[in-house]
C-alpha cells in the first residue's frame, strides 16, 4: 500500500469567531416563502404537465399560483418600480435620482452585452398601445422606456399637483365657485389657459384657447379648455407611456413576445439618500472648473460614484429582467 | 437524520484501470481482479452483514481501479443481488472514467439501474493533462463523442472532478466546460495527499470566488446546476441544528478488495497487499472487530487541534480518508482541508445569503422545500423520459431510413 505524501506546510487553525450567516435555518425559515415563490419547474416538463391536463393540481400541490417559469421575477412590474410617481413640490431628504445619462449608459450596456442592438426613440405600436421608446431591438421586439418627466403620461403614470385637471368635477367647481367669488373663478380660469399654453410650446392651439376664454359662461369657457387639454394629452399618450399601457404590457395582451421594460427614474431602488456633505463640497470644486469639458467629466465622475450603489442595482435589475424575459419566451 | 439503515458495501472489482492518474489512491495498476468465487463470497458476506445490523437498505458501489473493466462480472454481482435481497432495498453506484461506457455497456448497467458517475478533470487539455492513458494516447475526441451519448442516456448524470494544485486555478474554467456540455451535477473532490502550500490554496481561493460568481449567473438565469462544494456547505448550515450523517468507517460502510480482505473505506484498499493495519477481516473469516472499533474510535475521535472552532459542525473533518491521505494519521485533522473550509464557506455563505435574499426560487425550494427531493425526482424523470422518448423515435426513424 502506497503511504501518504509529506505533511503539507498548512496548519489547522480553528477560526475564532465567525459571523451568522444572512440565510435562514430549516428552524429559522418562513415557509411562506414557500408559498409566495412557487416552485420553478423547467418549461419542459410545464408542456408536459399541460399536455396531460394536470397543470391546476399541480399548481395546487406546490405553490397558490401558477408558477413563474423557471422561478425568475420581472423586477421591473408597476407593483416593484414605484409608479404612479407623485412629485412633491417641496420637501427636505429627497432622494437624489440617478441622471438619464448614467443610468441609459448602464440600461445600453447590459442590452448590448446580451446580444440586443437597441435603436433610439421608436415608437412602438400594437392595438391601443402607443408610445415612443427610449431604445428598441425591433427583431428581437425587445426594448425600454426611461421613465421621467418627458416620457410618463401626466394623466395617470405621473400624479402632479401642477398638471391641470379639468373633469365634470373641477367645471362644476369652478361654476359654483362663480357664485361666490367671480373674481377668483376667473383667476382660476386665467390659470388654466397658462398652463395649457405651457403644455402647447409650439403654439399650435393658442388661437384656441383664446377663442375658449372669449366664451361667456364659465361652462363654455371650461369645457371648451377640457376638449383642448384632452387633445393636448391625447397627443402627449402617443409619445408618453401611461400605466394603463405598462399594465396591457404586462399582461402582454398585444403579443406574447414583446418585451419592454419600464424603467422609472423615480424609483428608489435606484436612488442614493440623504444630503451629503463630502459630494456636496465635491460638486461645488469641481463646478469651479474653467474647461467645459473638464467640467461636466468631473462632475459625471462625481455623480458616478455617488451613485454607484443605485446604478449596480438598476444593472442588476436590468439583467435579471433580460433573464425573466428570456425565460418567457424572449429570443437570445 | 434518516430512519432508514443503510449499510453502504463497496466492491473492488479490480486493481486494473485504463488510464493513470497521478493522484489515484487505488494502487498499482495492475491486472488482479476479484475472482468469480471471492465475489460469489462478497455477496454473501454482504447481505449476511445486511440482515446482522438489521439494514433496510442496502447499496452496493462498484469500483476498482476501473470497475467496467470487469462489466461481466459486476453484472453478475448486480443480479446475484437482485435475486437474493428479499426484503432489502437494494442500490447500486458505480464510478467510472466513462472511457468503457458505450452503448451495450449503458443498456446493461440501466437494466440493472446502476447509477452512474463519471470522473473527468475538465476540458480535455486539463482532462489528460492530470489523467493520463498508459502509453499517452490522447482520447478528448473520444470523449467529445462520448459525453452527448451519455447525457442523452442520463441529462442528470454526476460528474466528479478532482482538483490539484496543478489545475487549481483553473477548477471554474472545468466546471463550466463541463455544465456547457450539459452536466448538472458537479462533485468536486481536492487531492488531499497532494502538497497544497498556501500559494495554491490562494489560487484555489480565486477560482472559486469566479465559480461562486457564475453559480449564482446560472440561479438567476433559471439553470439547475448543482456544484457540491457549494450546496454542501450551504446546507451545512441549513441544517445544523440537525445531527450531521457523517460516514460511519467500517461500520456501516467497508470495501471488499479484490482478494476479499476488508477495509474501512475506499483509500485504505490501495494494493491490499502484505500486512496493513487498516484491514478490518475478510471474508473468509468475517470482521476482526477490534481492529474494526479501534480504527472507527480513532477516526471518529475528537480532533483536540480543531478546539473550539466555530465551522466546527460544518467542515469535513469527520472524513478518516481526507486526514488520513493528508496527514497518515486518522486522529488528525487534515491543514489543508482546514485550509479549504475555512476558504470555501465564507464564499458559499455569501453567495446563498444573495440568492436568499434575491429570493430566487431555485435556490429557496433546493434548499428549504422538504419535497423538493420528490418534485426534483419527479421533473428529472419527465425530462429522461421525453429525452429516451426522443431517442428511441430518432434511432426508429434512422433506421427506418436505412
Amino acid at each position: 500500500m502506497s503511504e501518504p505524501r509529506t505533511q503539507p506546510p498548512l496548519k489547522v487553525e480553528p477560526v475564532r469567531r465567525y459571523r451568522r450567516p444572512g440565510y435562514p435555518t430549516s428552524e429559522d425559515f418562513d415557509p411562506a416563502v414557500l408559498l409566495a415563490h412557487p416552485y420553478p419547474f423547467s418549461s419542459r416538463f410545464r408542456t408536459w404537465v399541460t399536455t396531460f391536463g394536470a397543470s391546476s393540481l399541480l399548481c395546487s400541490w406546490v405553490g397558490a399560483e401558477p408558477p413563474e417559469a423557471n422561478g425568475l421575477e420581472n423586477p421591473l412590474t408597476i407593483a416593484k418600480n414605484g409608479l404612479p410617481y407623485r412629485s412633491s413640490p417641496f420637501g427636505t431628504g429627497m432622494p437624489s435620482y440617478i441622471s438619464e445619462d448614467l443610468a441609459r449608459q448602464v440600461i445600453e450596456r447590459v442590452f448590448r452585452e446580451a446580444g440586443y442592438e437597441l435603436k433610439q426613440g421608436e415608437q412602438y405600436r400594437k392595438g391601443d398601445v402607443v408610445f415612443t421608446t427610449s431604445g428598441y431591438d425591433p427583431g428581437a421586439r425587445v426594448g425600454y422606456v426611461w421613465g421621467d418627466w418627458e416620457s410618463l403620461d401626466r394623466r395617470d403614470a405621473i400624479i402632479d399637483w401642477s398638471t391641470p385637471k379639468l373633469g365634470e368635477a373641477e367645471i362644476k367647481n369652478l361654476i359654483k365657485q362663480e357664485a361666490q367669488d367671480p373674481a377668483a373663478c376667473s383667476a382660476q380660469l386665467e390659470r388654466l389657459a397658462g398652463q395649457l399654453k405651457r403644455m402647447d410650446p409650439e403654439g399650435k392651439r393658442t388661437k384656441a384657447i383664446d377663442e375658449a376664454m372669449a366664451r361667456k359662461s364659465v361652462r363654455g369657457k371650461a369645457e371648451t379648455l377640457a376638449l383642448i387639454l384632452d387633445e393636448i394629452q391625447s397627443e402627449e399618450g402617443d409619445e408618453r407611456i401611461s400605466l394603463e399601457e405598462m399594465k396591457a404590457l404586462e399582461e402582454r395582451k398585444n403579443g406574447e413576445h414583446d418585451f419592454i421594460a419600464v424603467i422609472n427614474r423615480y424609483d428608489l431602488r435606484f436612488a442614493s439618500h440623504g444630503w451629503d456633505r463630502d459630494l456636496h463640497e465635491k460638486q461645488m470644486k469641481a463646478r469651479q472648473i474653467e474647461n467645459e469639458d473638464e467640467r461636466r467629466a468631473a462632475l459625471e465622475k462625481i455623480e458616478k460614484e455617488h451613485a454607484a450603489k443605485g446604478l449596480k442595482e438598476l444593472e442588476e435589475a436590468v439583467s435579471d429582467y433580460l433573464s425573466w424575459a428570456r425565460s418567457q419566451g424572449l429570443q437570445n | 437524520m434518516s430512519s432508514s439503515r443503510k449499510l453502504s458495501v463497496t466492491f473492488h472489482l479490480t486493481h486494473d484501470c485504463n488510464l493513470r492518474c497521478p493522484y489515484c489512491y487505488t494502487g498499482a495498476k495492475v491486472g488482479r481482479h476479484m475472482t468469480d468465487e471471492v465475489a460469489t463470497k462478497a455477496v454473501d458476506f454482504s447481505l449476511a452483514e445486511a440482515r446482522h445490523q438489521q439494514a433496510d437498505h442496502l447499496e452496493i458501489v462498484f469500483f476498482g481501479g476501473e470497475p467496467l473493466m470487469r462489466l461481466q462480472q459486476l453484472c453478475d454481482v448486480a443480479d446475484q443481488f437482485l435475486e437474493r435481497a428479499e426484503g432489502l432495498r437494494l442500490s447500486f453506484k458505480l464510478s467510472t472514467n466513462g472511457l468503457l461506457l458505450n452503448e451495450t455497456t449503458r443498456r446493461a448497467l440501466a437494466k440493472r439501474k446502476v447509477y452512474v458517475s463519471v470522473s473527468l478533470d475538465g476540458d480535455p487539455a486539463t482532462q489528460e493533462q492530470q489523467r493520463p492513458t498508459p502509453n499517452g494516447r490522447p482520447y478528448a475526441d473520444q470523449l467529445a463523442q462520448m459525453i452527448p451519448e451519455w447525457l442523452e442516456w442520463n441529462p442528470c448524470m454526476n460528474v466528479t472532478t478532482v482538483v490539484t494544485p496543478a489545475v487549481a486555478d483553473r477548477l471554474d474554467q472545468s466546471v463550466g466546460w463541463l455544465v456547457r456540455q450539459g452536466f448538472s451535477y458537479i462533485s468536486i473532490a481536492l487531492d488531499f495527499s497532494a502538497d497544497w502550500s498556501a500559494a495554491s490554496m490562494a489560487r484555489l481561493e480565486k477560482s472559486l470566488n469566479r465559480l461562486a460568481e457564475t453559480y449564482v449567473r446560472w440561479h438567476r438565469d433559471g439553470r439547475k446546476v448543482f456544484v457540491s462544494c457549494f450546496d454542501s456547505r450551504i446546507q451545512s448550515h441549513i441544517r445544523s441544528n440537525e445531527t450531521q450523517c457523517a460516514c460511519s468507517f467500517g461500520l456501516r460502510e467497508f470495501s471488499i478488495a479484490p482478494s476479499g480482505r476488508l477495509y474501512p473505506c475506499v483509500q485504505f484498499v490501495g494494493d491490499d497487499v502484505g500486512d496493513s493495519q487498516y484491514r478490518i477481516g475478510d471474508i473468509l473469516t468475517g470482521f476482526d472487530e477490534t481492529s474494526r472499533l479501534s480504527l472507527h474510535q480513532q477516526a471518529k475521535g475528537d480532533k483536540s487541534e480543531c478546539g473550539d472552532c466555530s465551522l466546527s459542525g460544518r467542515c469535513s473533518k469527520w472524513c478518516a480518508c481526507i486526514n488520513w491521505t493528508s496527514t497518515g494519521r486518522l486522529d488528525l485533522a487534515s491543514p489543508a482541508l482546514c485550509h479549504y473550509e475555512q476558504m470555501l464557506i465564507p464564499i458559499a455563505d455569501r453567495i446563498a445569503t444573495e440568492l436568499f435574499k434575491k429570493r430566487n426560487a431555485h435556490f429557496i425550494h433546493r434548499h428549504y422545500n422538504p419535497s423538493y427531493p420528490v418534485l426534483d425526482f419527479v421533473e428529472n424523470l419527465v425530462i429522461e423520459e421525453r429525452t429516451q422518448r426522443d431517442h428511441e423515435r430518432t434511432t426508429h426513424a434512422a433506421t427506418t431510413e436505412s
